[in-house]
Order: C-alpha cells, then structure tokens, then sequence
C-alpha cells in the first residue's frame, strides 16, 4: 500500500503546477487567513498570496515559507499583516544586527521578563494496572518469598500453600518438552515465573520454561500459554511461583541460594498469598 | 604640552600594554575561569563569545529551508523498520542516503536489513573512529557495521565523531578527515559530500584545515518520520536523505544553538556548511593578540591624556562602551563577513590593561617616595650635590 501511495506521490510531485508561492510552515496560538470578510484559522502548509492577510494573536507566530526562494520569514508581531508585510518585517529585523545584539544583550541582563516554568524530572512510568490494595498491604518481600519457596521445597509440600487464583494446566510434548496454559479468575494482576529444583534438591535455577529470565504478569481475567518442545533438563522438577505483587527474580534467586545454604528457615504466614504448584 | 611629553606619554602607555599583556598570559586561565562562572554557562568554561553570536544569527527572523537535505526520523524503529524505509527511499532516488546508524551487533534475522542496504543506492554506512595510541595525531576505525561484509564492496564508511574538548562539551567544529596510518577515513559528512557534490568535497579538501566550524546558524530541515515519506516522496528525490533518530538520548549533543541536538542533525548542519561552501574564517591566536595588543595600546593611551581627576571613572565607562563595540562588531564581522575574531583576548587585555596602569602608577609612586627617603639613590640629586 505504502508503496502505491509512494509512486503516486511522485506522480502528482512532476505533474503538479505550483499554484502558490508562499505557504505557512509553522504558527503558534490561534493565527487567522482574513480573506473576503471571514476568517480562516491557519493550518500547517496552507497556501498563500502575497496580498493575503493574516492576523496574529498575542503570544502567537507565524512562519511563512517563500516555496521558491525556500526561506522562511517569522513574525511575533501580534496584529493583522498582508504575507508580504510580515515577510519584508522579517527580512527587515533580520538584517538588523544592532537589534538583535541589544535584543539578546537585554535578554541575558534579565531586562526581558521570562516566564517561570516548572521542569518535570526523574523517570515516569505508565501502567494501566492497579494491585490488589489487599495484597499490597501485606508487604510481600523476597524474604518472606524465598522463606516459601525453601520451605515448600524442604518438606516437598506445595500444596499447603494458598490455592493459586488462576487456573493452570500443564502437559508434557512429545519430544520431552513441556506446555503449560493459565486463566486468571482473579480481578487483579498477577506476577510469575517457572523455577527448576535441580537434581539435588540443593539448587535451584529458573526453569527453560522461564527463560528469558523475568517477571511474567498475568492480566485480570487473561489466558496466557506457554511451552517448550525441546526436551527440559532431565530429573528437574518445575515450580510455578506466582504473587500478586511484582518480585524482582536476579534478586530471588540470590537471596534462595543464600538460605538454601542455612539449616533453618522462620515459617512465613501460611495465608501470604505466595502461590506455588509444581508442574507434573 | 609639548611633544617630548606626549612621546613620553606613549611610551608610557606602551609600557603599560607589554606589562597588561604579560599580565594577561599570566593570569589568562585564572580568569577565564571565573568568567565563565559569572556568566554561568550551562558547562563552565565551555564558552565562547562566538556562540552568543551564533546564538544571536540562529534567532533572526529570516531562516533558509534547506533544498539539499531532508532528514528522516527513524525514532526507535527496529531493524526492520528502517529497512523498510531504505525500501521506500531507494525508490526516490536520493542523491545520497547516510545512515546513521550503527548495527554493531548481528541479531537472529539481519536479512531484510542486508538486501534493504544492498538495494539502496549512493549509500554511505556510519562508523566511529578513535586516535590510533601508536602515533600521534593519527585515527584507526572503531565500530562499524557487522553487516559491512555482506554489502558490496567499496560502500563509503563515514566517521560520525565531532572533535571537542571532554566527553559533552560543545560541538562547534568538524573534522573534515581522520588521517589514518595508510590512508585517511572520510567524516561521514563528507562521505556523503563526495557522493552528493564531489566539487564541494574536493573543495573542502583543497582549504586543508584539519578542522571547520559548523555553520549552525539559521538552518532548518525538512524533516520526515517513515508514515510521511510516502505522501513526500517528491521532497526526497535528487536530495542527500539522511536516516537517524531524532529522539535517541545517548545522541544528544551540545551545540551553540541548542544545548541539547541529535548527531544527525548536526551531520545536516556540516553538509549544509560543505555544500553552500560557506566556511567561517577563524583568525588565528597571534592575530587575536595583536588585536588585543593594539586596543589595549589605545585605551591606555587615552587614558592618559584625561585629568586624573575623573579618569577613573572616565576608564570605567570607555571600558563598558568598548565592550559593546567589540560584541557588537564581532557580530558584524561573524555575520557579514564570515570572520570570527576572538575579542575576549581585547576585553581581557583591557581589563589587565587599567590593573597595569595602576600598578605602573604605583611603581612609580613608590621610586618616588623611595627617592625621597633616601637620598642617596637619586642619582640626578646626587650629581647635583657632587658638582656643588
């Protein structure tokens, strides 16, 4: 489609006469074509004569392009102008160096009242999604998560842990891969990622499932689906972790090898929504 | 007051100037320093009064809408993005196309992009070049494209860099090549030049200065993002199209018209200054000196014919009125004539030239007073007593 419009483009660029010489490149504010009593608001590339009257607001601009000599002419002037008037203002002030010296000159010495603007820093982020204010509120950390996941792991009980508010489904493909599919029924995000206990029951690593390594979120009321038909690493078990608040997986990970490593590990509450389910 | 006494006067002033000079070679960078604080540039002691002046040209009323270089902004289009855009400009049949942009890495599918730039004709790939730390004054490629061995041999490599001082301070010049231990490698601006307008590259060679200033002011371009290209189409034909991000905040630069511009604008802006051949003409050091010297001669000189009693004050005012003149006339000479001279030497040297003149008063004040306490030293009383 791009392309016809292209050639079409270049067709009318031959064919067409220039019917006008001037045009309006740029305006600010609300700059208005007086012609034959009624007046016009300006638009971007709107063609000109040189007897056209253009009116200015206070506060506003006007750049009128000369399409032949390819020059633009700028007037702030607020008031009413034929194109040629504004143009020859222009040329006029333009050719003026003492002016624009003492212009400028005015401006740094703080004579030229400038307004104050208020500059927004610092980064901004956008989502549509809001938390579950219940869940924000009980203050999941990687701490208490990793507490879950050691524990869980440990006495190979996952089902303790609160039913997850999605439903998942998970099958291995022929080839020694592996497909899992989850609806959400709950009316809030949720956060998760697929985790591998190794062998030894000792290390764990985020699953082939997980990778590329992440926060995955699952929209209110979503499906989402995902698989591998490669094979997965032999004797490895699957964890899906899930919360309804977003974790940070590098830092998990990190804090799960350092208490992987302790002989104890304090109890979380058993009603912290840290949802665990191992992939059969 | 006779003649003796008026060559006496000048000979006075003109040792006041060398003392205001020496002075001024001295305590050159001292002072520079804490001018540059007063006039509080965003990056202190990155000034210069040639970009208030460039300042000042860029906001005239009258600005020219280029008619040899078009820019598109790719934004933060995706490889394939831009080689659908090389698609459609190659259709338009450009003078030249530099892409400025860099494919430093190979990604899983790079083979749209390779046929999009082996389509496109009188291309010219960026590149980055560094100094060559074997020899002096001498540059060896950087980065390029991982995909140059794919395209046809013989593409022109252009180097994207800008010479300035540290890291961000302001681009204000270009190099028009970087000799290499063999050969040289062409600035991107002018590897797009020699395809565009051999003439003009070959005249920006023949001026052999290893440096040009950019011509920053009072330019504008026509600029496209890929959804415009084809309903302007036409804008594009027989033009030097260059492709880059207009948005990308890793290539944003200091410039004397902006404090913040993207690199392929001003690559625009050193094409435009090669192609009208519109080159400014900075006065050398020595020059700038002597300049400096001569005012300074003048101011003192003056000085010393006004009575003592309202030549401080006369001084102050002739300083204020001299500094208008030089930034006024400076203005004069970087708009009408192209010629940049650096009076902040002349205002400088004005300045130390009053320290120099009270310092000389003093001297002479102190022999005096010195003389008169001991007697003995003053060899006119001396010789008066000895023929007594």
């Amino acid at each position: 489609m791009k392309r016809y419009l292209l050639i079409l483009s270049l067709i009318l660029t031959f064919f067409t006469p220039a019917f006008a010489q001037y045009e309006v490149n740029d305006f600010k504010g609300n700059v208005t074509l007086e012609k034959n009593g009624t007046s016009t608001p300006v638009s971007k590339k709107m063609k000109l004569v040189g007897n056209d009257i253009l009116n200015i607001p206070e506060n506003g601009f006007v750049e009128i392009l000369n399409t032949a000599s390819g020059k633009l002419f700028l007037s702030t002037t607020h008031g009413k102008f034929a194109t040629t008037t504004i143009m020859m203002d222009a040329r006029a002030k333009a050719s003026d160096n003492s002016a624009a010296i003492n212009g400028n000159i005015r401006g740094i010495t703080g004579t030229k009242k400038k307004q104050k603007v208020y500059n927004q820093t610092g980064m901004v982020t956008r989502s549509l999604i809001t938390l579950d204010p219940a869940v924000a509120a009980m203050n999941i950390t990687s701490e208490n998560l990793c507490q879950c996941l050691v524990n869980a792991i440990r006495t190979n009980d996952f089902a303790s842990r609160p039913t997850m508010p999605v439903s998942l489904t998970g099958e291995t493909t022929p080839g020694g891969g592996m497909e899992i599919s989850m609806t959400s029924d709950y009316d809030y995000p949720v956060y998760f990622n697929i985790l591998k206990i190794k062998p030894d029951g000792a290390r764990v690593e985020v699953s082939e499932l997980g990778q590329p390594i992440g926060n995955y979120m699952l929209g209110a009321k979503q499906t989402i689906s995902r698989g591998q038909p490669a094979p997965l690493e032999e004797g490895c078990r699957h964890i899906v972790i899930m919360t309804p608040v977003p974790f940070n997986l590098n830092g998990l990970l990190k804090d799960l090898e350092e208490m992987m490593g302790r002989t104890s590990v304090d109890v979380p509450p058993a009603d912290l929504p840290v949802y665990i389910c191992e992939l059969d | 007051m006779n003649l003796k006494e008026r060559h006496k006067k000048y000979l006075k002033a003109l040792g006041i100037t060398t003392l205001a000079f020496l002075l001024s070679q001295v305590l050159l960078s001292p002072l520079t320093f804490s001018a540059a604080t007063m006039i509080s540039s965003p990056d202190r002691g990155d000034f210069t009064i040639n970009d208030f002046y460039s300042h000042v040209a860029d906001k005239r009323a009258v600005r020219t809408l280029d008619s040899d270089v078009v820019i598109v902004d790719i934004g933060d289009l995706d490889r394939d993005g831009i080689a659908d855009v090389l698609d459609m400009i190659s259709l338009c049949s450009p003078r030249a196309v530099g892409v400025d942009v860099l494919f430093a890495e190979p990604h899983e599918d790079d083979s749209h992009i390779i046929n999009a730039l082996r389509g496109c004709p009188n291309i010219v790939m960026a590149a980055s070049v560094k100094p060559d730390s074997s020899a002096t004054d001498r540059f060896r490629l950087d980065l390029t494209s991982f995909l140059m061995d794919s395209l046809a041999p013989g593409i022109p490599v252009g180097a994207t860099n800008f010479p300035t001082v540290e890291g961000d301070h302001t681009i204000r010049e270009f190099r028009p090549a970087y000799p290499g231990r063999t050969d040289s490698i062409a600035s991107f601006a002018l590897a797009i030049t020699e395809i565009a307008a051999p003439d003009r590259a070959a005249a920006l060679m023949k001026r052999d200065n290893p440096e040009e200033v950019i011509n920053f002011c009072s330019r504008t371009y026509k600029i496209y993002t890929p959804d415009e290209i084809a309903g302007n189409a036409g804008e594009l034909i027989g033009k030097i199209v260059l492709l880059g991000s207009l948005s990308q905040r890793e290539d944003m630069h200091t410039t004397p018209v902006k404090a913040s511009m993207t690199g392929v604008m001003i690559h625009a802006h050193t094409i435009s200054t090669i192609l009208s051949g519109h080159y400014f003409y900075k006065l050398g050091k020595w020059w700038n000196w002597a300049i400096a010297f001569i005012l300074c001669f003048m101011v003192v000189s003056f000085s010393m014919f006004i009575p003592a009693n309202i030549k401080s004050m006369s001084m102050r005012v002739f300083q204020l009125i001299l500094l208008y003149v030089t930034i006024r006339y400076g203005y004069d000479l970087f708009i009408n004539y192209s010629l940049i001279v650096n009076f902040s030497y002349s205002l400088l040297m004005i300045t130390f030239g009053l320290l120099a003149n009270d310092f000389w008063t003093g001297a002479e004040a102190a022999v005096a007073w010195i003389k008169n306490k001991f007697p003995i030293l003053n060899l006119k009383k001396v010789k008066f007593l000895l023929s007594r």
